[in-house]
């Protein structure tokens, strides 16, 4: 049930290992419908990096894989059930296997660094709070902010507020990651530490699937992606590494 | 004819508009406290306790900052209103030979009207504006959807806990106006007017009936629920845009003004009719 060296309890049974969007359909009241009737079956276990012109909705499909958006129509099949018709409750088992990283915001502007990184563990028990104190302050160490972490994300410098977003989901190992656009705004030493970070994880199978966006060119070789080409409502998978 | 039936069509969509926004409000607060209590996720029954201790560090925050740190506001308007009402009355009653009547007047004024709608008034300027704010920008600065991300749900842990340190809050205030008034107000009112302690209280003692309890958790309880209701569901509607929060609060805190009022005075209607109809007048 305990992932590798690392304090979680999780459930291992909801770990996720198949990704259907089935006749998804997504479009916003302003400019109108991104996808139509998509239908799509996610390769999994590997790293994918989202691309294509910009605006075709790379960043959507993104927010529809990490159920952070919700489809207009069609659902979502995970290990083969449909997410789409599970009600908060229901889905929360998989929503702790799926990670999404903001490409800005998100952090709780009334709570430390600190206890923003811990809020979901300590709310929903996966670690012994003493343990993830710990290991939050080893990660602090290790990207050398450990002397902030009481402070207020207004307080601390944007980097380091777009370092935290990315952190906590992280933290929290899911075997699903979904980052929107995370190494812009990032120090390249920092980039390089987090990305070998999720490299870690990843050969201790604790994080399994990878799906992002970058806008930074380098990134999609420096994390050995494969590439989804997002145009005008249609993806198309190019360039898929081998599993593992 | 024609200005008459766009009169009647605007009459109409305000009306739809009301029992919509009533409807939205009241499936809000039921599924916050129902997610809160009975939303247990399949195979994290275990969890559920931590989830209510992280939920109730949020309720005492909340009661902190709306009952706590409203009382030295709370204490100089109780004193004011309290003051003011017993010297005047007890002055009038004086006057036309009525003096026992003085409890019975004092009842009235301030525990059954004063009390209620002073502190919701308090309580809707200073916490329900801010709470519908921090709601606001919590959505713009998109906290309610990490919450969600991270598997937190927004009614649980942003709603419950101001409906809930709300309600609490206003009722704690609303008692501690009332005694603040009745019992701080004889002695600023003393230093003017001599008035026996020992009458005082026996005349307030008389006065009081039972239906006063319920009648005050009835008052206090429904606006402190419409104000931390009102506040999360005006909060909450705010999109993306920072332009929307002033807009959420100002509206929060004018409905929640109209509810409280028109809740206090349909109650109160209700309260005298029922005792006219007790006494054979109705």
């Amino acid at each position: 049930m305990s992932a590798n060296n690392s304090t979680l309890i999780k459930l291992g049974a909801y770990r996720i290992h198949s990704y259907q969007l089935r006749d998804v359909t997504f479009q916003y009241a302003e400019s109108g419908t991104v996808f139509k009737d998509l239908t799509m079956t996610l390769p999994m276990n590997t790293i994918v990096h989202i691309t294509g012109p910009r605006g075709h909705g790379q960043s959507t499909l993104l927010k529809v894989l990490a159920m952070v958006a919700e489809p207009s129509r069609g659902g979502v099949l995970i290990n083969g059930q449909n997410a789409s018709e599970m009600s908060f409750e229901e889905f929360l088992p998989w929503r702790l296997e799926i990670g999404y990283t903001f490409e800005m915001g998100g952090l709780l502007a009334n709570r430390t660094l600190l206890d923003n990184l811990m809020l979901p563990h300590l709310y929903h028990n996966l670690s012994e709070p003493d343990a993830i104190r710990e290991e939050i302050r080893n990660v602090a160490k290790r990207f050398r902010f450990e002397g902030v972490l009481d402070r207020r994300p207004a307080t601390v410098s944007g980097g380091l507020r777009k370092l935290i977003t990315i952190l906590r989901p992280v933290l929290l190992r899911p075997s699903f990651l979904v980052m929107d656009d995370p190494f812009s705004g990032l120090d390249s030493e920092t980039s390089r530490e987090l990305k070998k970070m999720i490299f870690e994880y990843r050969e201790r199978s604790e994080i399994e699937t990878i799906y992002f966006t970058s806008r930074d060119e380098m990134w999609p070789s420096r994390m050995e992606s494969g590439q989804l080409w997002v145009e005008n409502g249609l993806v198309e998978f190019r360039e898929l590494k081998a599993v593992g | 004819m024609d200005a008459i039936l766009r009169k009647a069509d605007d009459i109409g969509l305000k009306t739809f508009d009301f029992f919509r926004n009533l409807r939205s409000l009241v499936l809000m607060v039921y599924v916050s406290f129902r997610s809160t209590f009975f939303g247990i996720a399949k195979g994290h029954s275990h969890v559920k306790k931590h989830e209510l201790r992280q939920v109730f560090s949020v309720v005492s925050s909340q009661i902190y900052f709306t009952g706590w740190q409203a009382l030295p506001m709370i204490t100089v308007l109780a004193l004011a209103a309290g003051g003011i009402a017993i010297l005047q009355s007890s002055a009038q009653l004086s006057f036309f030979g009525n003096a026992q009547m003085l409890g019975n007047i004092l009842v009235v004024v301030i525990v059954r009207e004063l009390g209620p709608i002073i502190t919701a008034l308090i309580v809707i300027a200073r916490s329900g504006a801010a709470v519908a704010s921090e709601i606001g920008n919590m959505r713009v600065n998109r906290e309610i959807e990490a919450l969600e991300v991270m598997g937190i749900n927004p009614l649980s842990y942003i709603v419950f806990p101001r409906i809930a340190g709300g309600v609490i809050s206003v009722l704690c205030l609303a008692f501690y106006f009332n005694a603040i008034s009745l019992v701080g107000g004889f002695f600023v009112s003393s230093a003017i007017h001599d008035l026996p302690f020992s009458f005082y209280f026996e005349s307030l003692a008389t006065a009081f009936e039972v239906e006063d309890v319920f009648l005050f958790f009835i008052k206090n309880g429904f606006s402190g629920l419409m104000i931390f209701a009102l506040a999360c569901q005006q909060g909450l509607s705010v999109q993306l845009s920072s332009h929307e929060v002033p807009q959420a609060t100002t509206k929060a805190v004018v409905n929640a003004i109209i509810g409280v009022t028109s809740f206090n005075m349909v109650v109160s209607i209700l309260f005298y009719v029922k005792q006219l109809i007790r006494l054979g007048i109705l």
